[in-house]
């Protein structure tokens, strides 16, 4: 129940009421709560088809539609859209390209595939042991997969793609969201987004960034 | 079973101002309200008690807030003044009011004004409600909130 208030609080209270809000917040935080839908994601260089029916279907759909023009890459891609696609392709099978605990080994594929970026491997994160990486293709926009090890037998998956490659692309902090079975942490840093699976719940990811 | 979007929807807005009165940027203000929901997504079932969900999600947002920032830009060493009696407004100085300078004039008061004054302006939460969601006793919300009142009243008019 409000607490009463004279002429002047009603005034600031008002005014303070009239504050916009963004007008997409509401629909990104449903969508960051939600569970993730069928997979997209091709693989780019090796056996796309190892995903299975659903792979091969999404691929289908996902030609069908560039086709028809309904999918233009050089106009940005939703974060969400990302995070739930990559989610869900995460949780299916697939290679990797380089096999290699080496993290040194790792960041120099990387800087190759992201014309010398530096991967930006938060501390928690470098402290795992790398699995390997692979080069990975979503609605023709090329990144990279590094998979971790991690203490408890599972594995987190950092993806990455150029920052240019969102409309919508998160900041420097990590934003936190739930992805089908996965906690995820997106940021962005020196033109580079992230986006870190992690299985688990919000404790989890944490420890990892 | 407390429906998610009905929540969303109920409290997203006015968690919203009070995450920008606390970060004064609307980027990361919508990353707590959003980061907030997802932690009620994930946490929200183990509330037993359903008129709770208000102060829970207010406790949770200034809970994550407080984890981004560091011990030393959080709290001021400067007490406000006591309160000196109240200040009104007069009719054209209320009219000429609007929310950015509202806002900006939060923004000017330490953290631990700003919370309870904004909360209290938000005016849907009971003196109780903003005690718990600060966890602190009722008595220093009372007087926080008594300073921060007739300090923003004061940047207010000087605007």
């Amino acid at each position: 129940m409000p607490e009463p208030t004279d002429q002047t609080d009603d005034v600031i209270a008002r005014k303070f009421a009239e504050t916009p809000v963004p007008t997409d917040l509401r629909e990104r935080i449903i969508a960051a709560s939600r569970p993730a839908p069928v997979a997209a994601v091709e693989a780019s260089r090796d056996r796309w088809w190892t995903g299975g029916i659903t792979a091969i279907a999404a691929s289908i759909l996902l030609s069908l539609l560039a086709l028809g023009g309904l999918i233009r890459p050089a106009e940005g891609e939703q974060l969400g859209d990302a995070r739930r696609e990559m989610a869900a392709f995460l949780s299916g099978d697939f290679d990797l390209e380089m096999v290699t605990p080496d993290l040194s080994r790792i960041q120099e594929w990387f800087a190759a595939q992201h014309d010398g970026a530096v991967m930006d491997v938060p501390a928690a994160l470098a402290a795992m042991v790398p699995e390997g990486c692979r080069e990975i293709e979503w609605r023709g926009h090329r990144g990279t997969l590094v998979c971790f090890q991690l203490p408890n037998g599972r594995v987190a998956h950092l993806v990455t793609f150029p920052r240019s490659t969102f409309v919508n692309p998160p900041g420097a902090r990590p934003l936190l969201a739930k992805a089908g079975e996965w906690m995820e942490a997106s940021w962005t840093n020196d033109g580079m987004t992230y986006l870190l699976f992690a299985p688990g719940g919000l404790e989890g990811i944490r420890e990892l960034i | 079973m407390l429906d998610f979007e009905k929540i969303v929807d109920e409290f997203y807005q006015p968690l919203y101002r009070f995450a920008l009165s606390l970060t004064q940027r609307e980027s990361d203000a919508g990353d707590l309200v959003q980061q907030t929901f997802v932690q009620w997504a994930a946490k929200g079932h183990q509330l037993r008690d359903e008129t709770k969900v208000k102060t829970w999600l207010f406790t949770t947002l200034r809970r994550e807030f407080l984890a981004t920032v560091r011990r030393s830009a959080r709290f001021s060493d400067d007490p406000l003044p006591e309160d000196d009696g109240q200040i009104a407004f007069t009719a054209t100085q209320a009219e000429q009011l609007d929310a950015a300078t509202v806002l900006d004039a939060l923004g000017k008061l330490p953290l631990e004004y700003r919370e309870p004054v904004t909360l209290f302006y938000l005016k849907q939460l009971s003196y109780t409600e903003i005690a718990e969601i600060l966890e602190l006793p009722m008595g220093t919300v009372m007087s926080r909130l008594s300073r921060a009142k007739t300090q923003l009243r004061k940047l207010l008019i000087q605007d």
